[in-house]
């Protein structure tokens, strides 16, 4: 009995491969224009609240019968300036002023800041709204770094160097949760 | 040159239509075809078609899914904080070292001022640089007015515009501006804005940062 032809060698299955040189010249076009526009930077938010044009009031709440602290932070050419009630105030708050860091250019004080802020809070825990002002011509990476220095609480409470307070965790409750400083922030403008 | 009177030379299977093509020129493209056709292919492209595909998916997400696409350049970086909050969809207002732009819009020209002079090309770069509005752009015309009158007139509309798309896709209209600004422009010219901005309508703000491990 005479043997089959191989069928391969007709060629008779042999199937043509699928062409995606058109689809390869389409996502070499899409891909480094998507590259392009990709950012490669994690973006998040600050929240802060409008602000109120003159004198800072904070709005007292119709059943807490307490004076609020109105805690403002001003920043200036010379560093910051932290105001509170008069009313609660028992002597002036000193000034914090910039200073050099292991010798560096003088910078602002962001360790004293926070440890400042942070004795505030174990005085006043129920507090949760800070006003942030600053001079006209402060930049506002400058501001962006003093509502990062009030917003959350750190592991420590005081930091005296920078670089300590810079590589700093953020103190986290039991749930996970990074614990609040004063989240609550307000931009005021002093006319 | 030497030509051949029959005209030119072919190889072994390369014979002119219309020509006769030698017997043993038949034979020789015959053996050769049978022995090639394994041996040549295409390239396979099909690994390098998977990890492209795989690389579009993820790009094409992440663009998507990024409310603010915000593309950093000398006239627009942003300032670094530890924030942990997503962007959100709300009115972004960008504020660079040239412009106050609205829905890729520029809606008004920021001067810039280095060492009392108008900044050249290459001075944006340099630190300690003062950004401001004119004063034509602002209320009444004075220096001291914390109303940008074009950028009010640009916000109010768009308010005005997604209230109303709001109201008919029946979800509530969330009074959100997000400001995207440079990290060099100063307190005054973001409280002019944040002012303006709460004029129009939309109290609640949000700043853009880049996310950094270190404070």
């Amino acid at each position: 009995m005479a043997r089959k032809p191989s069928e391969r060698r007709h060629g008779k299955e042999r199937v043509e491969d699928l062409n995606l040189s058109p689809i390869m010249s389409i996502l070499v076009i899409l891909i480094p224009m998507l590259l392009y526009a990709f950012s490669f930077f994690e973006v998040k938010v600050q929240a802060v609240t409008a602000p109120r044009m003159g004198p800072s009031n904070a709005k007292p709440k119709e059943e807490d019968e307490k004076k609020p602290l109105n805690l403002t932070v001003l920043v200036t050419s010379k560093g910051f300036v932290v105001k509170q009630q008069a009313e609660l105030t028992t002597e002036p708050e000193k000034p914090i002023f910039k200073r050099s860091f292991n010798g560096g250019t003088e910078e602002y004080d962001f360790p004293a800041l926070y440890s400042r802020l942070m004795a505030k809070k174990k005085q006043y825990p129920d507090e949760s709204t800070i006003n942030i002002g600053a001079e006209m011509d402060i930049p506002w990476h400058i501001i962006a770094r003093t509502i990062d220095a009030a917003r959350v609480q750190l592991v420590e409470d005081s930091y005296e160097d920078l670089k300590a307070y810079s590589e700093a965790k953020v103190k986290s409750n039991s749930k996970g949760e990074a614990v609040d400083l004063f989240p609550a922030v307000v931009f005021v403008v002093a006319e | 040159m030497a030509t051949n009177e029959e005209g030119p030379q072919l190889e072994a299977g390369n014979a002119l239509p219309g020509q006769f093509e030698h017997p043993l020129d038949y034979k020789k493209r015959n053996r050769k075809g049978a022995r090639s056709d394994s041996i040549e292919g295409a390239l396979n492209i099909n690994s390098l078609m998977d990890i492209m595909t795989i690389l579009l998916v993820f790009l094409l997400i992440n663009i998507t899914s990024d409310p603010l696409s915000i593309t950093q350049d000398d006239y627009l970086t942003l300032a670094k904080s530890t924030a942990d909050y997503n962007p959100e969809d709300s009115v972004p207002i960008t504020i660079t070292k040239r412009n106050i732009i609205v829905d890729h819009k520029q809606i008004v020209k920021v001067d810039c001022a280095s060492g009392g002079q108008v900044c050249q090309e290459g001075d944006y770069t340099k630190e300690g640089n003062f950004y401001s509005v004119d004063k034509s752009f602002k209320e009444d015309g004075s220096e001291s007015s914390f109303l940008i009158e074009p950028l009010e007139k640009k916000l109010s509309a768009l308010v005005k515009q997604q209230k109303e798309e709001a109201k008919e896709l029946n979800r509530e209209f969330k009074a959100v501006a997000t400001i995207i600004s440079d990290r060099d422009i100063p307190f005054r010219l973001i409280a002019e804005v944040v002012h303006t901005a709460g004029m129009a309508g939309l109290s609640d703000l949000r700043f853009a940062v880049v996310k950094t491990g270190g404070r």
